[in-house]
């Protein structure tokens, strides 16, 4: 599968988020880095469908973004989420299920499957409202998961997890983009280091650098540095102590 | 082949390992879904207040046209304003819990999900509306169309009144207007009289046509309303 983005842009009133941005991606993890207002999340934002865009196109394999047949492949997690407040963890990955279209015995089978990969399992029956930050976050990726999307976009997913989930969570990113596009966006530097094929980086709207980081092309955190200057930098440390 | 001999062939081979089978399956073309099934599923997602709304409206509307079959419609004309004040705040329930965006992207556009809700909703209060003008119509021996009228405008009126202004910004800034505006049309439909309304007088043609022309006005509202999804997220 190839997921297409074509001149994508985004404007509202007198600033360009996303200014003619064009990639193609295959099965594998890409990272996307960039600062806070590079417009990552509103790139993610339009190749989810959730956001139309005011110029170009995403296709998967020729299949529009608004279509049903994309949305049917794809899953999502954004940066920040809410709940039915009534919802416990097991009814929050159930409704997904529901409203991804799956049938009630396979929805309960992958719920169940999930709920355990993301280690939730003792967790299934407490209500959303008393997870902490990085449970619910866990609670977020498994309805991301619950359809086995083919496109698989997550925004800051690592956001709030603890380095034991963070490492954890690094390997299912990993395993998943064996089989599907995963295109997910951070802060932290050293989790695109260890996971993503390739890399994306975002400055003021614009697609600055994509390709392959391999070791012998030095350290993608120093390069990062040099691409987005100190404050981003900083954030990145922030962002990694979890500040 | 008997069973026996397929148990020891079962033990002594394994199962092979499924090769791409994860691949393979991820390229099934997803099962189509109609629409009932989406309500279906919205339905067992929806608060429990609705559904006890309607029960409890229902209950009422059985016993007044036992005990009090003459006033029997003007209460239920004051009470079922807060059904549809209840069905208007399930409306925006994706926008205020922050589900708009998870929503959107699933297989259904928000705006589906979201007139999947409001249809849920709407089936059930009409059937209450139907059954409560039958069992009043029985108690108090009015026709059960007008009955239904008379019952069903209060409720149509408060739910085109509170959709209109969850459009508004006041509206999506204030989560219990709706249920403001209920009280209004309740206060109306009960104390009507008292200021000179001659509600009870109104002939059957005339609760027809009001209630045709609010019915309408809803269901033009709910299209606007459902227009307006895509800019929740």
């Amino acid at each position: 599968m190839i997921l297409r983005a074509d001149r994508l842009t985004k404007q509202y009133r007198n600033r360009i988020a996303v200014d003619r941005v064009s990639f193609e991606l295959k099965e594998g993890v890409t990272g996307l880095l960039g600062a806070n207002g590079a417009g990552k999340t509103t790139l993610m934002r339009m190749l989810t469908g959730v956001l139309d865009p005011t110029g170009g196109e995403v296709a998967a394999d020729g299949i529009p973004v608004a279509s049903e047949a994309y949305r049917a492949l794809l899953g999502y997690l954004p940066q920040d989420f809410g709940y039915y407040p009534e919802f416990t963890v097991w009814d929050f990955v159930m409704y997904f299920a529901a409203l991804k279209g799956l049938d009630r015995p396979t929805a309960r089978r992958r719920t169940e499957a999930l709920l355990d990969r993301v280690g939730l399992t003792d967790a299934a029956g407490r209500r959303m409202k008393t997870l902490s930050g990085g449970m619910r976050q866990r609670a977020g990726i498994a309805q991301a998961l619950v359809n086995d999307p083919r496109i698989l976009i997550l925004d800051e997913p690592t956001a709030g997890l603890d380095p034991g989930e963070r490492v954890r969570f690094r390997n299912l990113i990993r395993e998943l983009g064996r089989h599907s596009i995963v295109l997910f966006s951070t802060h932290i530097v050293s989790d695109v280091e260890h996971i993503a094929d390739q890399v994306m980086m975002m400055n003021a709207g614009r697609l600055i650098w994509r390709g392959r980081w391999d070791e012998s092309d030095g350290s993608l955190e120093d390069f990062y540095m040099k691409a987005f200057g100190e404050d981003a930098a900083h954030e990145a440390v922030f962002d990694a102590v979890g500040l | 082949m008997n069973r026996a001999l397929r148990a020891q062939i079962r033990g002594a081979f394994s199962f092979p390992e499924p090769k791409r089978k994860r691949a393979f399956m991820q390229r099934l073309r997803p099962r189509g879904i109609g629409m009932a099934a989406l309500v279906w599923t919205q339905a067992a997602y929806i608060r429990r207040g609705v559904w006890c709304a309607c029960g409890v409206a229902l209950l009422l509307a059985l016993l007044s046209a036992r005990r009090f079959p003459g006033d029997a419609a003007r209460l239920m004309g004051a009470l079922l304003p807060f059904a549809a004040g209840i069905a208007v705040l399930e409306t925006r329930r994706s926008r205020e819990c922050r589900m708009a965006e998870l929503e959107r992207a699933t297989r259904f556009s928000l705006r589906s999900v979201v007139f999947a809700r409001m249809a849920a909703i709407g089936i059930a209060d009409l059937a209450v509306i139907l059954l409560s003008a039958a069992a009043l119509s029985l108690g108090s021996g009015r026709p059960a169309l007008r009955t239904a009228a008379q019952i069903g405008a209060p409720y149509l009126a408060t739910a085109w009144a509170g959709l209109y202004i969850e459009r508004t910004p006041l509206g999506r800034n204030h989560s219990y207007l709706s249920m403001a505006v209920a009280a209004a049309v309740s206060a109306l439909a009960l104390g009507g009289e008292a200021i000179g309304l001659p509600l009870s007088a109104l002939p059957s043609g005339a609760w027809g046509a009001a209630a045709g022309a609010l019915a309408v006005l809803t269901a033009r509202e709910v299209c606007m309303t459902l227009n307006m999804t895509e800019e929740w997220v």
